[in-house]
């Protein structure tokens, strides 16, 4: 039994949404949405854009307020304690902003010290971003010559450095190279294997079949299927998958979603 | 948090080339403009000195002289230049600097050292006040303009936002490292201060110490003030582009235009007389409704005879036990006096009703308010003038009726032929000055003390409700 399989069994959720709803005026972007993370379980959202993963999202990183129902960060609600909440979450966007004129070493030094880690040596910052996939010449560079994948490892050595509970990743993959995609896929799955709770949005299949725990099918707002990957095979999955977004184009009455 | 904030914003200007391209100018021209005051108020203090000894050696051996003669000889009142005008001059130069104290009329001061200057120096005189008053606040807006919008263009806001940190702590730790930028210009100041205490003020400015943390507390307001709304400004709009060309603007309107229109309105709306005009009145209604040989000026010389001749109980100004002319010409002085007062009231009336208009544009520049503020504390302003002037004016009426009461008690019958010698001219006073207390200043400037503090106060509130904005936008986003 790995140390992921012992921190999910009987562990109380990282990330948990309870009758989640957000609307933006009349568009209903999330509706009734109760999923659960926990440690060393990864659950990767799959949907069509505006099916509000990047809502859910944004709820768990407090930019957004429920209309109603809870977003939880290790059991503490998100719009209560949106502060104490951040220090357990590591966020990765699909474009990691850097400021152009540090080094990546410096971009990381100051976002550890942002999430209150501002005693680490740069002997330490540099385990971070080896960990993460960089090498010391490449942390000492400034970021404005740094590629995607790259900057990825930064944001990764950002929520190493943080020492996360839980990771939010909004599309990480889009747009990398087959080869950066893979060692992102790899760091993942290391995150998840080391009791990180990891939940991912993603549009791409293939790396949440091989990644995730639990895949939920989002759509307009709404969770419609969640799938077992070791129980169901990845075709089968795909062949849901389509089914429903296929479902959403015919359908007439769609909400538009964030 | 904070800290690191701060320590990311003075790495990130540290490596900008134009901050420090900026940064080095400013303080070379306010180095520049240090030693420039200096050398102004060193060369000033020198001439008024050796002016005040020479004044003083001529009266004193002016040999055998009618009293009255020697009230036309006359003194001359030399306004000292404050040691803190190395900073901040001011109207010095633009004023007048001396007053001939002469008989039966009020001068005003001579010797404007703008009168020797070209155009643009008029305009934009090299100080460190003004340094401060213009570069401070363009060094502030280029070095915040891109603080908020920059980081939301390039997406490190949101990245920032995910860690926790409280948009004040952000608005905090930007303004907190543009100001320490900023401080960097201080050298310049201090520069200027330590040559201000290098100048030989005889006179010296009462409360030099708390004039200048006065002083100081101003400017950091102010600079305050443009480094907060330049925050504000940046959170608020989309790109930083539009920041900069929007706050640009308002520093060339607030910094630049402003005042210079302000100063148009004031004199268009409260003009004063013409130089030329105001002597002319001074002179025609002083002395010729007195000395003049109208109906009017007669019987006023007349009323002064009947006076003296029935205080004194005789029939006859040959009886008289005093000299009549020094009486007479006592009375013609007291008489012009109160023609002073109302000219010089009007004068100065429409100067401060100028400056009050002046004030009022202070609600759209606060570099109106820093001025006045400024110049006030240095003791180079307005009042300050019209304070030296008023002291000028009392002197000369005591030192006349001094003159003119040798004439009368010891003159006789003699009229103009009495005369006085060096050991009469070398018991006569000098005129002493004593600059208006702090506490005399700032009841002036209360109101731009005032202006000043609602322009730091309202630039924190849009800065802060600015960054809180910016926050709310992009969790929207």
């Amino acid at each position: 039994m790995s140390l992921a399989d012992e921190n999910t069994n009987g562990r109380m959720a990282m990330l948990q949404t309870i009758n989640l709803r957000k609307t933006f005026g009349d568009v209903v972007a999330l509706e009734g949405l109760n999923i659960s993370v926990k440690p060393g379980e990864t659950l990767c959202l799959l949907g069509a854009n505006g099916a509000g993963k990047t809502t859910t999202i944004n709820l768990f990183l407090g930019f957004l307020e429920p209309t109603s129902g809870e977003a939880l960060v290790n059991g503490r609600n998100v719009a209560m304690a949106q502060i104490e909440t951040k220090r357990d979450i590591a966020y990765i966007p699909e474009q990691v902003a850097l400021y152009p004129s540090l080094s990546g070493l410096e971009n990381l030094k100051y976002f550890a010290a942002l999430a209150g880690h501002d005693t680490y040596s740069d002997a330490d910052l540099y385990a971070f971003v080896d960990r993460a996939g960089l090498t010391k010449d490449q942390a000492d560079r400034s970021v404005a010559g740094y590629s995607k994948g790259m900057r990825q490892k930064i944001g990764v050595a950002t929520a190493l450095a943080k020492q996360a509970k839980a990771f939010l990743l909004d599309e990480p993959l889009s747009g990398l190279d087959p080869c950066a995609a893979n060692e992102f896929a790899l760091l993942a799955e290391e995150l998840r294997a080391s009791g990180a709770a990891i939940l991912m949005a993603t549009h791409d299949i293939f790396r949440a079949t091989e990644l995730a725990s639990r895949i939920g099918i989002m759509k307009a707002g709404k969770l419609v299927e969640e799938l077992d990957p070791k129980a169901v095979h990845s075709k089968e999955i795909e062949a849901i998958y389509l089914n429903h977004m296929r479902d959403d184009q015919t359908d007439p009455a769609k909400g538009e979603a964030a | 948090m904070i800290k690191a904030i701060i320590w990311k914003e003075l790495l990130q200007y540290r490596r900008d080339g134009r901050i420090l391209a900026v940064l080095f100018i400013t303080l070379a021209l306010g180095f520049a403009a240090a030693f420039n005051g200096w050398s102004m108020v060193e060369s000033q203090q020198r001439e008024r000195q050796a002016a005040v000894v020479s004044d003083r050696t001529t009266w004193d051996n002016q040999g055998k002289k009618n009293p009255h003669s020697a009230a036309h000889f006359s003194r001359y009142a030399f306004q000292p230049t404050s040691s803190l005008s190395v900073f901040d001059p001011g109207l010095t130069g633009f004023m007048g600097s001396a007053i001939w104290l002469e008989a039966h009329y009020r001068d005003p001061a001579t010797l404007r050292s703008v009168e020797d200057a070209v155009e643009i120096q008029r305009f934009a005189r090299l100080t460190p006040a003004w340094i401060l008053q213009v570069f401070a606040p363009l060094l502030a807006i280029l070095l915040v303009f891109a603080g908020i919008a920059a980081e939301r263009e390039r997406g490190t806001l949101r990245q920032v936002m995910s860690s926790g940190v409280p948009p004040q702590h952000l608005f905090v730790g930007k303004a907190i490292a543009a100001l320490c930028i900023i401080a960097l210009l201080a050298p310049s100041v201090v520069a200027a201060v330590a040559l201000a205490a290098n100048t030989h003020d005889e006179v010296g400015l009462p409360s030099v110490g708390l004039r200048l943390t006065c002083i100081v507390l101003a400017y950091m307001l102010y600079i305050g003030a443009f480094t907060f709304a330049a925050i504000g400004i940046s959170a608020r709009v989309a790109k930083s582009k539009t920041a900069l060309v929007v706050l640009v603007g308002f520093w060339a309107t607030s910094v630049i235009f402003v005042p210079r229109f302000a100063t148009d309105v004031g004199s268009a709306l409260s003009p004063a007389p013409a130089a030329a005009d105001f002597e002319a009145s001074l002179s025609a209604e002083s002395s010729t409704p007195f000395w003049g040989g109208s109906e009017e000026a007669q019987q006023r010389r007349a009323n002064v005879e009947a006076e003296v001749l029935e205080r004194y109980g005789v029939d006859k100004i040959e009886d008289l036990p005093i000299n009549y002319d020094g009486y007479l010409l006592q009375a013609s002085e007291e008489f012009a006096n109160g023609v002073f007062d109302r000219l010089y009231n009007e004068l100065w009336g429409a100067y401060e009703t100028q400056s009050d208009i002046v004030r009022l544009f202070s609600v759209v520049s606060p570099t109106l308010a820093l001025g006045n503020i400024s110049s006030a504390l240095a003791g180079s302003d307005l009042y300050a003038h019209r304070h030296f002037a008023d002291s000028a004016e009392l002197f000369r009426r005591d030192f006349v009726k001094l003159l003119n009461e040798e004439m009368i008690q010891n003159g006789g019958q003699d009229g103009y032929g009495y005369m006085s010698d060096n050991d009469f001219w070398q018991q006569n006073p000098d005129f002493s000055y004593t600059p208006p207390s702090i506490g005399a200043v700032l009841s002036n400037i209360w109101v731009d003390i005032l202006v000043l503090l609602g322009w730091a106060i309202t630039a924190f509130l849009i800065a802060s409700r600015g960054v809180r904005f910016s926050f709310k936008q992009e969790a929207m986003a």
